[in-house]
């Protein structure tokens, strides 16, 4: 028979301290890598950091026409048949502006898929951060068995996206 | 199972350590010191595999019934021996000895009842 004069003692606080040892060195970090590996955060992730680096490519340039009928062409019938007569070269620079305009879209365009490679790691980043930052309240939340969810499990979406852009996860690189 | 020794003799009871003379003894007590945090603990791990049974494995889920099942057979197992003395009371020789809670009841049973023969022979 159970003997409720047995229930309390020293042991009671041996056993109090070890299970929150358990909730915040075990069974804390697991709920919350598992809670998140659930909420599909990597794909979110990637998808947030892929509009991020399209969002910061620049307009394409705007190049005129500078051939002979591009410049000419305004004067008229006269100024075609001048271009006609001499073919219809373009300025001397043009084909140089051309090539550097060339250039520095395939730079932005390496830009780009070097960031989309390099999310997967900003990505874990976030979320290790976000579980070492939130350590406590994950440890609150497995160890009270979802009695308690503090507000940054509540709003798990917000606290990895505070940790994606945390200054130690920035450096990871992706889109910025 | 005792870990250490108790002989119950007519007028003295032994341990590993002391002796005690069965007329000095006040009080024989007997507890489970783990009892109420092996509760504590099988309860608590319990709600956390109710709570989590959608983001636990099967097998983590098998483990932490595995452990449940160890804890509570060791907190209802475990057992504490007291024996007090009038004579003794505040100082480190009242003994305690662990052993499985069942057989250091028995034991409490045999001292008191030597404790009793030895009152009646005395008034006899």
């Amino acid at each position: 028979m159970i003997d409720v004069t047995q229930l309390g003692g020293g042991g009671m606080f041996v056993a109090v301290t070890a299970y929150a040892a358990f909730s915040y060195c075990a069974s804390g970090p697991l709920i919350g890598d598992r809670t998140v590996q659930k909420s599909e955060w990597s794909l979110t992730c990637q998808q947030a950091l892929g509009r991020e680096a399209k969002a910061q490519i620049p307009p394409p340039d705007f190049v005129p026409r500078l051939d002979c009928n591009g410049l000419l062409g305004l004067f008229g019938a006269e100024g075609r048949e001048v271009c006609r007569r001499h073919g219809n070269p373009s300025l001397p620079f043009l084909d140089q502006a051309l090539e550097q305009k060339r250039r520095l879209d395939d730079f932005q365009r390496q830009r780009l898929e070097a960031a989309t490679t390099s999310t997967t790691s900003r990505c874990d980043c976030a979320r290790a951060h976000m579980l070492e930052s939130q350590a406590s309240a994950w440890a609150l939340y497995a160890g009270s068995a979802r009695l308690i969810t503090p507000p940054a499990i509540k709003n798990l979406k917000a606290s990895l996206m505070t940790s994606l852009n945390a200054p130690l996860c920035q450096l990871m690189g992706g889109a910025s | 199972m005792i870990l250490g020794s108790v002989h119950v003799s007519e007028t003295a009871v032994t341990t590993h350590r002391d002796s005690y003379l069965l007329a000095s003894i006040s009080v024989v007590s007997v507890r489970r010191p783990f009892f109420g945090g092996a509760m504590l603990i099988a309860l608590a791990l319990t709600a956390f595999i109710l709570a989590f049974a959608d983001l636990l494995y099967v097998g983590e889920m098998i483990s932490f019934a595995i452990f449940i099942a160890l804890i509570l057979f060791a907190g209802t197992q475990i057992g504490q021996l007291k024996l007090l003395s009038r004579d003794l009371r505040g100082s480190d020789l009242s003994d305690a000895i662990w052993g499985q809670y069942s057989h250091l009841n028995h034991i409490r049973r045999e001292i008191v009842g030597m404790r009793q023969s030895l009152k009646q022979g005395e008034a006899a």
